[in-house]
Order: C-alpha cells, then structure tokens, then sequence
C-alpha cells in the first residue's frame, strides 16, 4: 500500500493535468484522477510490462477519463470569448489575448472524443505522436490524421477567432 | 492563425496544482474500494481432490467392514477402533507418507504466498 502511495505521490500532477485538460474543472479534475489511480491499483496485477509504466498508467486514466466525459453533458463552444474577441478588435490587450486563447483551448472540448483524445494527449506529451499513439493504443498514422482532422473541426467551428489577425498585431 | 500558432496556444495549459488532501484521499479511495477482493475457492480445480477424498472413505469403509466381517469381531464394523487397529497391521507407512504430503501441501502453498506478496 506504501508503494502505491508513492506512484500516487510521483504521478498525482501529471494526472490530474491531463484530466484537467478534458474538462477545465480543477475540483473535477481531481475526482478524475482519483478514479484513475483507484481502477490502477485494481489493475496492476495485470501489468506485464510490455510497455512503459508511464504509458500503462496514462492509458488506464485516459479509459477512465473517456467513461467520465462521456457521462458529461456536450460542452458548449466558449461563445463569450469569441464575441468579445470580434466585437473589440481594437482592444489589444493580454487579457483579451488570453480569454482568446483560453476559447480556443475550451473549444477542444466541443471535439468528438477521438479528435478530442488525439488532441489533448498530442500537446499534452509535448507534441509527441508516439507518445500520443501508445496511450491511446492506435497507429501513429491514426493519431496524425486525428490531429489534421480536429485541426479542420476547429477552424469551422471557430472561424472568428482562429481567422482574425494577433489582437497585438491589431493594435500596432 | 498559422498551424504553428494553435500549437503554441494548444500547448499551453493553466498551472494544474494538486490540492494538499489528493493524496490522502486517493489512499482511503483505495483502502475502501480497491482493495483486493478475497481470492474464490478454486472449486473446479479442487474437485478432482474431493473426488479423490471421497473414493478413498468409501475404500477405507468398504476394507474396514470387510475386514470386521471376515474376522467377525463382535464390534460395530464402523467402529473407528476397529478400522485402524486393520489398517495398522499393513498401512503404517503410507499413513505417514500421507501425513507427510499433506503437511507439505499446506506449507507450500503459504510458503508460495507469503513470496509472492500475496498473504496480507
């Protein structure tokens, strides 16, 4: 029991990160990563050892975050922030610059789930498609056409915001 | 917006803190719902055993009334006294050979579990 509080010690943050990053909920969050350290403990007999532990542990969290969210009501696209980014093109502040930023990662939320799961593990890895792949147990070729795919999804579904020029280059 | 320019704002994220009580409270998670569940009785393959068990009474009854009948003792052929004071003559060796595996097949058995992990 010891030894498992010491992987929940070493993995909490990375973990709840990337639960984070699925529903922007911090306290949400953390029931999400709870739930996933739980079904590991269950698990970890199981684990042989064919891959990393890193990798194991991350795809037990990502099937526990795919029943969550799926239990979730649809996000709604960050609407707010989209109007307020084209009805003030001539603010150019950091904080119009960080709402619009924050719109466009909320609107990875609006994603299917496989687009979503491609995308949020993606950069969560620091852009790395194999890492992405393993987690997610599918091709790399997959999770590359996932990205193009979701990219697609997110600049019809946000053509104001992704469209627009820098709001600092606007202000210049 | 360039490709490169949503992966920069895709790659950002907020500061993601865990609170002071996640790890305690993951632990009594645990302690309350992941703790393993007993191991069942691994009754198809102990059958064969019981099968065995049963086959050998009914060969100890069977010899031991023979036995008291052929001799024609005056006791009960169930008796207990009776039944070992046959098998004693003739059985004393595979009686302690019995003895001998079954004590084996206990401490072997929590030998392996205790080096495994498995025993609490």
């Amino acid at each position: 029991m010891s030894a498992f509080e010491a992987i929940v010690r070493r993995w909490q943050t990375r973990l709840i990160e990337l639960a984070y990053r699925f529903c922007y909920d911090h306290s949400l969050a953390e029931e999400m990563a709870q739930d996933a350290f739980v079904r590991a403990f269950r698990a970890l007999r199981k684990w042989r050892g064919e891959s990393t532990f890193s990798t194991w542990l991350h795809a037990v969290a990502l099937n526990t975050y795919r029943s969550t969210c799926r239990r979730m009501p649809p996000v709604a696209l960050p609407l707010d922030s989209v109007a307020l980014s084209g009805a003030l093109p001539d603010v150019a502040t950091s904080v119009e610059r960080t709402s619009r930023e924050r719109a466009i990662r909320r609107a990875v939320l609006t994603l299917p789930w496989i687009y979503r799961e491609a995308v949020v593990l993606y950069y969560f890895h620091g852009s790395a498609v194999e890492a992405a792949a393993a987690t997610i147990g599918v091709p790399i070729g997959t999770v590359k056409a996932r990205l193009s795919r979701a990219r697609a999804i997110l600049r019809e579904k946000l053509p104001v915001i992704l469209d627009e020029p820098e709001p600092e280059a606007q202000g210049r | 917006m360039n490709d490169a320019e949503l992966d920069r704002i895709l790659s950002q994220t907020e500061p993601v803190v865990p609170s002071d009580t996640f790890v305690d409270s993951v632990m009594n998670a645990v302690a309350r719902e992941g703790a393993p569940s007993p191991l069942a009785f691994p009754w198809l393959r102990a059958l064969p055993g019981f099968i065995g068990l049963a086959a050998s009474l009914g060969a100890i009854l069977f010899f031991g009334v023979r036995a008291a009948l052929a001799t024609g003792a005056s006791v009960p052929p169930l008796a207990i006294a009776t039944m070992f004071a046959e098998t004693h003559s003739y059985a004393v060796g595979w009686i302690a050979v019995a003895l001998i595996v079954t004590l084996a097949s206990l401490l072997v058995p929590i030998r392996l579990t205790r080096v495994s992990g498995l025993s609490p």
